[in-house]
């Protein structure tokens, strides 16, 4: 069994579970951080960490995702090797112009498939397990 | 997680009063890069720390901050 917990960030008594992640994109690391978001069904980040990634975002598979304010937002996905504490597994993620929250989206696939996820708020800790 | 991961953990609250829509670049605990793109954040920290892999990480602003669902 491999665990790691990570800290929520605080401000002005808000807490949010956004973590450290790293990203592999041609044999070159990078360290990002991602709100982790039960609700999220991908992991789509801002377009501007395509740019750091050198990706070409509009060649990716393109998806019309819907977002919270029910309206579609195009996204376009590509595949990567992801890294959560010091587990490396590959992951296909999303990049949008249009995600307007101010920060990565850390969804389910790919992530929890391989992790239990744990959110302990009384602590403000939330675990990624992974069973052998 | 890393000492540079703690760091801007420890020092979040600080850093959304500061750097509120901000992009910046943490290495050995300390900020080396500020700006509005991680592109270009992430190359000015590796210029400087070219054997690093620097945190970057984007700030949010105390309103989205107060927006999260």
């Amino acid at each position: 069994m491999y665990s790691i917990e990570f800290e929520y960030l605080t401000h002005a008594g808000q807490k949010v579970p956004i973590i450290p992640i790293g990203i592999k994109k041609k044999g070159k690391w990078y360290e990002l951080w991602a709100f982790v978001d039960t609700g999220a069904t991908y992991s789509i980040f801002e377009a501007k960490e395509a740019e750091r990634l050198e990706v070409d975002i509009y060649k990716g598979r393109k998806m019309m995702v819907i977002v919270g304010d029910g309206s579609f937002i195009p996204v376009y996905f590509h595949k990567v090797i992801m890294k959560i504490g010091e587990v490396e597994f590959k992951a296909e993620v999303g990049f949008s112009e249009r995600l307007g929250v101010g920060f990565n989206l850390l969804g389910r696939k790919d992530v929890f498939e391989i992790f239990k996820v744990c959110f302990d708020d009384r602590k403000k800790i939330v675990s990624f397990l992974r069973e052998e | 997680m890393t000492k540079s991961q703690r760091w801007i953990v420890r020092h979040f609250g600080e850093l959304v009063e500061k750097y509120g829509g901000k992009y910046i670049a943490v290495v050995d605990e300390k900020i080396v890069a500020i700006g509005d793109s991680p592109a270009e954040v992430d190359r000015k920290a590796r210029e400087q720390f070219p054997d690093e892999i620097p945190s970057v990480i984007h700030i949010p602003t105390k309103e989205a901050l107060t927006c999260i669902l």
